[in-house]
């Protein structure tokens, strides 16, 4: 009954919080479903966002998978140009989860609203996922859902629930498929890992990488059979057999990623990313100057996507900086990371967390050698948020084991808490800020970090469809941002207190 | 059948001992790499890589072969080891005369590091690991495929680290004269020897007094007494090689500091990149640790540093480790050390892109830090039981992409940096149109060495610094003994230029060439019929 009742407290408040941070302006019906405005604190204000959902709404309303020329504009630079056609840049995995629901919302003329919403209940399905996650680990149920709703509202997971883009899906499937990997190998738990795998590429290519970890661990449960067990050469025959299952999952998703390959490029094999980007409307000049920059830099032989030398700058920026820097705008999950290698360092089983530890260093490594760590204009390290997902599923077993020690809760409250601050800032307001290397060359040169946030919450702005709809009369956006960081801020520190004096480890 | 049994034999034999393996295994690597960069030409790209082909060549060939070509400067180990190859114009030219050692030395330094971590007690995994990632080192394999000297010192201080912490453990005298042999070898190599010398000399006093603390037996005066028998007995041997090099520059040079403070010294072009203001590091702490951070960083990799770092430190607290023994196993970040207060005291230039500018200069330096690394990381696997599948994935992972890039700082810092000279157009034109004649090229190989292993000719062709009285004679009298002359006009640096324009004869030559490195000045025609074009000189003393 109490688990009940948390459970549904949490989803109460997760939709609670997420439903303020949805972007938004009053209209008729309401701003953005047919206004394709792309300043700050839009839905458009990111063109990772606003390619994703041309290519959505083309494939709705024109039966295409290219953008017409009003599209391309509204995605410049985000797109790409082969024979004279524009297309989004991007993988389409996200544009096509956005179908239906753009389907759904063109009844109501709401279709921005309900495509982005696709992400948005992603992201409440990820803080459950991670709960399962962090129960898998051997963490109790309350410090599982918990740790499930920090990683929602205490890291930058939360200002991109309201975006669409690859993030949350990312997340989703990369979980999901870590929990595939728990099961017993058999040809149906194969062919449904081989489809969230396909579906994790199709989504966003680097998702392969971060798979490869959990793609080696379900080889060697397929390949691998303790002697003891009986009928053992008859087992082995069978999971070999059922190894099929994976290709067999891979099938749909990666002949449909195939197919649009094809449609788009010519080439089943050839990504849109690799064409590089286009601009439009097209300026001879800059056109002309774009052309030789990316025959010089990015399609040189010398030019890599990833490269090993720029490893420290990259951890740098994604750990350290002021503007994208983990520490600054997610460190809940550093308590995380440490509950990780406690669970390796102490428990006889911690395959889970080791390969959770793997995907994380894979991700944070990959990313520092990734020539734009920053993530372009974008608030804080966006690429880390899978690993904040897996690093917030370990929170849960240290929570278990130090709820008694009060520095312990104390430092988790302070670290959270400011979290839940800086992420809620930018839930409702923006996730469009430059890096410092372009914010200093602006003409009106801005903050590169979440004192920009700060500064746009001061002049009582905010992107918030509930506030800019029902609020703005009424409070300051100041107060707007009190209430919602005070509702997830009130709840993780009631659910730490009752949980520090609760008796029994659930 | 029978094949197959054996074939499992000698594959269980190695996997059991892999230090039968190891050295078959880190020679194919070297041999993979060394063809790999001479095919891409890559080898040559360091213009000290061709000048110490040089110094080898004019040791065994030209106006005046001898011992005494060996110089004042760079330290004569590695061109002695080059003269039994260097004769060969092949050998000479593709510049294998001078990898055959750097390739020699890295697969030493392989074997040495699994010893290492043996003697420390590290299991068979991290030795590997330590030993792979050394071998995937692509600065490491770029290093040892060419004439450069790094391999060889890395080789030599890694030998004497191994052997310090053998003696460290077992006390047995003939390991403490193998390391001051070792020392020795480093210090006939490169300058950082010297320092390695000093510090190992030190740990020895240092190490008798800790490792006899708990025999109460001895008394403070008993414990010196020891320390300094010990202390004499290890510098004795491991200083000889800088006695004898002081020997050496006041017996060729007269002058026992003639390395230190000669014309050509490192000072001396010190002094000019100070001048320049180009010698930023100097009197600069935290620039100087910054720059050689980053190169160590840019050889070794990021993530391979900081889980170096760790290994570090892990080895610090390790309790099963005596004091003695981490203090000898410290030894090898003496390269860190040395080089920060090489460039703090402004002996030392380090360029970094983007830190000193747009350009890379000696980032080469920071290679020496890929062993220590490679060690301290192999402690680290063998100490994180639980973390060993991880952190091997992870580092698989970046080795991967520094292949899939491949990125060697090294290959810039040879190829755009301030390290390389394209002297393809002076020295082209020199093999087009000297080849065939007779006569003699005047040039300065201080300033142009690059030059003359570049063109192709025998080194019996050049006039030089090296050539005694052909060179005091030719820069007296030029139009007698130089068909050619190459030298940066203007330039009172240019040892020829400086001597030649006193003279007044450079009006008897036409400019025929000018490149960005040098100018081609050649002989009138008239003045041809007077021109020497034999070494007529005989052997000269």
């Amino acid at each position: 009954m109490k688990n009940a009742f948390f459970l549904v407290t949490t989803l109460i408040i997760s939709l609670f919080l997420l439903g303020f941070a949805v972007r938004g302006r009053s209209g008729i019906p309401i701003y953005f479903q047919t206004n394709r405005d792309t300043g700050i604190g839009s839905p458009f204000e990111g063109t990772n966002s606003s390619s994703r959902f041309a290519l959505t709404e083309s494939i709705v309303k024109s039966n295409s998978l290219f953008l017409n020329e009003s599209l391309a504009a509204f995605s410049s630079p985000d797109i790409s140009k082969i024979n004279g056609k524009y297309l989004s840049i991007f993988t389409p995995g996200v544009s096509l989860i956005g179908v239906p629901f753009y389907y759904l919302g063109s009844i109501f003329n709401l279709q921005q609203l309900t495509t982005y919403l696709s992400i948005t209940l992603l992201s409440l399905l990820n803080i459950f996922l991670v709960a399962k996650l962090a129960s898998k680990l051997g963490a109790g149920f309350y410090s599982s859902i918990l740790s499930g709703f920090l990683f929602l509202f205490a890291t930058n997971a939360y200002p991109y629930a309201v975006t669409f883009t690859q993030h949350q899906v990312s997340v989703t499937l990369i979980i999901l498929m870590l929990l595939n990997t728990l099961q017993k190998r058999g040809i149906l738990s194969n062919i449904i890992f081989g489809f969230l795998l396909s579906a994790a590429a199709i989504v966003d290519i680097p998702n392969i990488i971060l798979s490869i970890p959990i793609l080696i661990v379900v080889i060697y449960k397929n390949i691998f059979i303790e002697k003891s067990e009986v009928f053992f050469q008859l087992k082995q025959s069978l999971k070999r057999i059922s190894m099929l299952g994976i290709f067999i999952g891979l099938v749909p998703i990666t002949g449909l990623f195939l197919w649009y390959n094809y449609q788009v490029t010519g080439n089943y094999f050839k990504l849109a990313q690799t064409q590089g980007r286009a601009i439009f409307p097209e300026d001879p000049q800059l056109s002309q100057s774009h052309k030789i920059e990316n025959e010089t830099v990015t399609r040189s032989k010398d030019f890599h996507q990833f490269e090993s030398r720029r490893q420290l700058n990259g951890l740098g920026v994604l750990l350290f900086s002021r503007d994208r820097g983990l520490i600054y705008y997610s460190p809940v999950v550093l308590i995380g990371f440490i509950s990780l290698f406690w669970i390796i360092r102490s428990k006889k089983d911690s395959s889970l967390a080791s390969l959770m530890l793997t995907m994380i260093g894979i991700n944070v490594l990959l990313y520092s050698m990734f020539n734009d760590p920053w993530g372009g204009w974008a608030f804080g390290p966006r690429y880390l948020i899978p690993s904040f997902a897996l690093l917030c599923s370990g929170l849960g077993i240290l929570l278990d084991r130090l709820k008694k020690n009060i520095f312990f809760l104390i430092l988790l409250c302070l670290v959270a808490l400011y979290g839940i601050f800086v992420n809620t800032l930018s839930a409702v307001t923006t996730v469009h800020i430059p890096p410092a290397i372009q914010a200093v060359h602006l003409l009106t040169p801005i903050h590169s970090d979440f004192r920009y946030n700060l500064e746009l919450i001061q002049k009582n702005f905010s992107g918030s469809l509930i506030y800019n709809v029902y609020l703005f009369d009424k409070i300051t956006s100041t107060v707007f941002l009190a209430i919602v960081t005070g509702v997830s801020s009130c709840f993780v520190i009631a659910s730490l207190i009752v949980f520090s004096i609760s008796k029994n480890r659930q | 059948m029978k094949n197959t049994i054996i074939k499992l034999n000698v594959i269980r034999i190695i996997f059991k001992d892999p230090m039968l393996g190891l050295p078959i295994l880190l020679s194919l690597i070297a041999l993979v790499s060394f063809t790999y960069f001479y095919i891409n030409g890559l080898g040559l790209s360091y213009n000290d890589a061709r000048s110490h082909l040089d110094i080898g060549r004019r040791v065994v060939e030209g106006l005046k072969p001898g011992i005494a070509q060996l110089g004042s400067v760079w330290l004569p180990l590695p061109h002695v080891l080059m003269i039994p190859f260097v004769w060969n114009d092949f050998l000479w030219h593709s510049g294998l005369a001078g990898a055959l050692t750097s390739m020699v030395s890295f697969v030493a330094t392989g074997i040495f590091i699994y010893l290492i971590l043996k003697k420390l007690g590290i299991g068979i995994l991290g030795r590997l690991v330590a030993v792979g990632l050394f071998a995937s080192n692509l600065n490491m394999l770029y290093l040892q495929s060419t004439a450069m000297t790094e391999p060889l010192l890395i080789a030599t201080t890694t030998a004497a680290i191994y052997s310090f912490i053998v003696w460290e453990k077992e006390e047995k005298i003939i390991d403490l004269i193998k390391s001051a042999f070792w020392v020795m070898m480093a210090s006939l190599t490169r300058y950082d020897g010297w320092f390695l010398f000093l510090l190992i000399a030190s740990a020895v006093m240092v190490n008798i007094f800790i490792k006899s603390q708990g025999k109460i037996t001895q008394n403070l005066k008993e414990k010196y007494q020891k320390a300094e028998g010990l202390m004499i007995l290890f510098a004795t041997l491991a200083g000889f090689g800088i006695l004898l090099w002081f020997l050496w520059n006041q017996l060729i040079f007269k002058d026992a500091l003639y390395f230190a403070y000669g014309p050509y010294s490192a000072r001396v072009q010190q002094a000019q990149l100070e001048q320049a203001g180009n010698l930023v590091t100097k009197g600069n702490i935290l620039y100087s640790a910054s720059a050689y951070l980053y190169a160590l960083v840019y050889n070794v990799g990021a993530f391979i540093a900081v889980l170096g770092l760790i290994g570090a430190v892990i080895l610090w607290i390790d309790k099963k480790i005596a004091l003695n023994v981490k203090i000898a196993a410290s030894m090898l970040t003496t390269p860190l050390i040395f080089n920060i207060a090489a460039l703090y005291f402004g002996h030392s230039v380090l360029f970094i892109q983007g830190i000193s500018g747009e350009t890379w200069f000696n980032v080469r330096y920071g290679a020496l830090m890929v062993v220590p690394a490679a060690i301290f990381v192999g402690f680290l696997i063998d100490r994180l039981k639980d973390l060993r599948l991880v952190l091997i994935g992870l580092l698989l992972f970046v080795t991967f992409f520094q292949f899939n890039s491949l990125d060697a700082v090294t290959i810039d810092d040879a190829r755009v940096g301030s390290s390389q000279k394209n002297v393809s157009e002076v020295s082209g034109w020199l093999n087009q149109n000297a080849k065939d004649k007779d006569g003699f090229v005047l040039i300065s190989v201080a300033s142009h060495d690059a030059i003359v292993f570049s063109s192709g000719l025998p080194m019996s062709k050049f006039i030089h610094e090296g050539t005694g009285a052909y060179w005091d004679l030719a820069t007296t009298n030029p139009s007698h003994w130089a068909r050619w002359i190459v030298m940066r006009t203007y330039d009172d640096k240019d040892m020829v230029y400086k001597a030649v324009s006193k003279t007044k004869e450079l009006d008897h030559y036409d400019l025929v060439a000018k490149y960005p490195f040098a100018d081609v000045y050649k002989l009138q025609e008239q003045y041809v019929s007077n021109l020497i074009t034999r070494p007529i000189l005989g052997k000269q003393k």
